[in-house]
């Protein structure tokens, strides 16, 4: 480390613009995460329900009948109710991209030091947050709201008369709506978990417990006609209170707004975790 | 120092608590300018005062402040911050470049500026032949450069580093060193927390010595080692006739006792040093005593640091 003289005066504003920091984290994160070939490679194969269904639109539209005809149920519909359903197919991909996006985020700050020296930077915990939260946001929007709006504008092109404004603007700001608060407030769960421990295969497993298991015990409820056990399906919370946004049937035989509660609650137990154990402190290993 | 006066950070009555623990007692001290040595034993509470200085906790009573602002209150003044921490875990998947441009732009520097910024730190601290390698593969040494880069990655007014010597080869703590004294030398108030006491010593005289949750000294060392009366200073003067001189000194005041040590050497002690200096040149010019070198053995960062947190005497004084 050779001695150099340098001239040194105090800080002053320069009059160039910063980027904001939130927006430094999010993109550190993002650059990081889509730089690996298989994260590009399972976000390919995530859009594939999208063309399928792209596909299955186009040949109604071709056969005249694109609002009556049922091929591939309500799943293949151009109604909000339509694309909830799939929306709600999307959840393994929501599941595993969330996962890699979000499990290792504050884990690994706090494994490797990062609070500390984020913490001594001019960002509050808000900043920190929405920049961690933005990460994760992004991965699920890339496999949840981007294909349903291009599903939208496909449909709108192919056939304008089908739906008119509803395809090209309602059901586009329903999913919008619908997407980013399910987006925010799964990132936030998944975030706090992140929180929780300094490894991060120890997040992955809570979080397919969660989501996977949720979803299990949910279908055994329903093979077996308990209905309370819904309760535990924590993926499907989300589309059935969204049911209530987006216009659509309920999907678990639970009232919406009840799910719409868990969910909140979710969310504030979750803000409640990330605020206590995010903490500018090193954690040396 | 060049341009505006340095900038002050004050503890006002600073405490910190973990539980039913103390950390940190009530803790006053201000700094500003130069390089302030902060040492404490292993448990006395230096980390925890580090941190709460450097703004990363908040004290459970009293405040911490820049310049008259409370630091916790401000976020925008952490960009006056450069904070190196103790640990070298880093996030090994990001490259040295990302891990300083990140860092660097998180710490307000235009985006325009990130580039060359980074790319003068790289070569400043000698790592630009590994600015595209993985973190995961620096060895400790080159973490512990690329954590000084990051600290001053955005020209902050005061900088925290937390033993920043550690595991670095003895070239690189030479360099390290003189860089250190350098950035106090420009004006910056730099805090420095370490153990290894030599090299405090050769980074600055001003230190703040922490026992106990508490400030037990602050300030220049040797005007430190003033202070502590129960303790003689020892006084080694070298000379040709050492049995002359000390049968000399024994009869003058303020001297508590006198020794021959070897063939050319009296060590004396005295419990009023300020004194017992100001009387010497002219009584020993007086007696005809030629004396060729005159050398205080204790007035040092160890001894001083010794006899303020010597247990066996009572422990914090």
């Amino acid at each position: 480390m050779p001695v150099h003289e340098r001239g040194y005066t105090h800080w002053r504003p320069t009059g160039l613009r910063p980027d904001p920091v939130w927006w430094v984290i999010a993109r550190r994160g993002w650059t990081g995460a889509w730089r690996h070939r298989w994260t590009l490679l399972l976000l390919f194969v995530a859009w594939v329900p999208a063309v399928v269904k792209g596909a299955i639109i186009f040949v109604k539209a071709k056969a005249g009948q694109l609002l009556e005809l049922a091929v591939g149920g309500q799943w293949t519909s151009i109604t909000p109710s339509g694309f909830l359903a799939f929306l709600e197919g999307q959840r393994f991909f929501v599941f595993l991209f969330t996962m890699i996006l979000g499990a290792g985020l504050i884990a690994r700050d706090r494994r490797d030091n990062g609070l500390a020296l984020y913490f001594s930077r001019p960002l509050g915990l808000a900043d920190y947050l929405l920049g961690k939260t933005l990460v994760v946001i992004g991965g699920y929007l890339a496999v949840t709201l981007a294909p349903v709006l291009l599903l939208c504008l496909f449909a709108y092109l192919i056939d304008p008369g089908a739906t008119g404004v509803e395809l090209l603007l309602v059901t586009p700001l329903r999913a919008l709506l619908f997407c980013s608060l399910t987006g925010a407030g799964l990132s936030l769960v998944l975030l706090a978990l992140s929180s929780l421990a300094t490894r991060t295969v120890l997040i992955v497993v809570w979080w397919a417990v969660l989501c996977l298991g949720g979803e299990m015990v949910g279908a055994i409820g329903e093979g077996i006609g308990l209905a309370g056990l819904q309760y535990a399906n924590v993926l499907g919370h989300w589309h059935n209170a969204g049911s209530l946004l987006m216009g659509a049937e309920p999907r678990l035989p639970v009232p919406p707004l009840a799910s719409l509660a868990l969910c909140a609650l979710a969310v504030i137990a979750a803000l409640a975790i990330l605020r206590a154990r995010i903490r500018p402190v090193e954690v040396v290993s | 120092m060049i341009g505006t006066p340095p900038a002050r950070l004050e503890a006002d009555e600073v405490g910190r608590w973990f539980g039913e623990v103390m950390a940190i007692g009530r803790c006053s001290l201000a700094v500003g300018g130069g390089v302030i040595g902060l040492l404490g034993q292993n448990g006395a509470g230096k980390t925890t005062l580090f941190k709460l200085l450097a703004g990363l906790i908040t004290p459970s009573r009293g405040q911490v402040r820049l310049d008259g602002l409370v630091l916790r209150d401000h976020v925008g003044l952490f960009r006056r911050i450069g904070f190196c921490p103790e640990s070298d875990a880093l996030p090994g998947w990001l490259t040295g470049r990302e891990f300083l441009a990140m860092l660097a732009r998180l710490a307000g520097v235009p985006r325009e500026r990130v580039r060359p910024r980074v790319a003068e730190l790289l070569e400043r601290f000698e790592l630009t032949a590994a600015a595209n390698r993985r973190l995961g593969g620096y060895s400790k040494g080159m973490r512990q450069k690329l954590k000084l880069a990051q600290a001053v990655a955005h020209d902050p007014d005061i900088l925290f580093l937390d033993e920043p010597l550690n595991g670095m080869d003895p070239q690189s703590r030479l360099e390290a060193i003189a860089a250190i004294r350098r950035l106090g030398r420009e004006g910056r108030t730099v805090l420095v927390s370490s153990h290894i006491l030599p090299e405090v010593e050769q980074m600055t005289q001003n230190i703040v010595l922490i026992h106990r949750g508490k400030v037990l000294a602050e300030g220049d060392v040797a005007e430190i080692r003033d202070l502590i009366p129960e303790h003689p200073t020892v006084v080694a003067l070298r000379c040709e006739r050492p049995r002359e001189l000390a049968a000399f000194l024994v009869r003058q005041d303020h001297v508590a006792g006198v020794e021959c040590e070897g063939r050319d050497r009296v060590v004396v002690r005295t419990e009023h040093a300020l004194a017992f200096y100001r009387a010497l040149p002219g009584q020993l010019l007086a007696a005809g005593q030629a004396v060729e070198e005159i050398h205080t053995l204790d007035d040092n960062l160890e001894s001083v640091f010794s006899y303020l947190t010597d247990d066996s005497q009572g422990g914090a004084r």
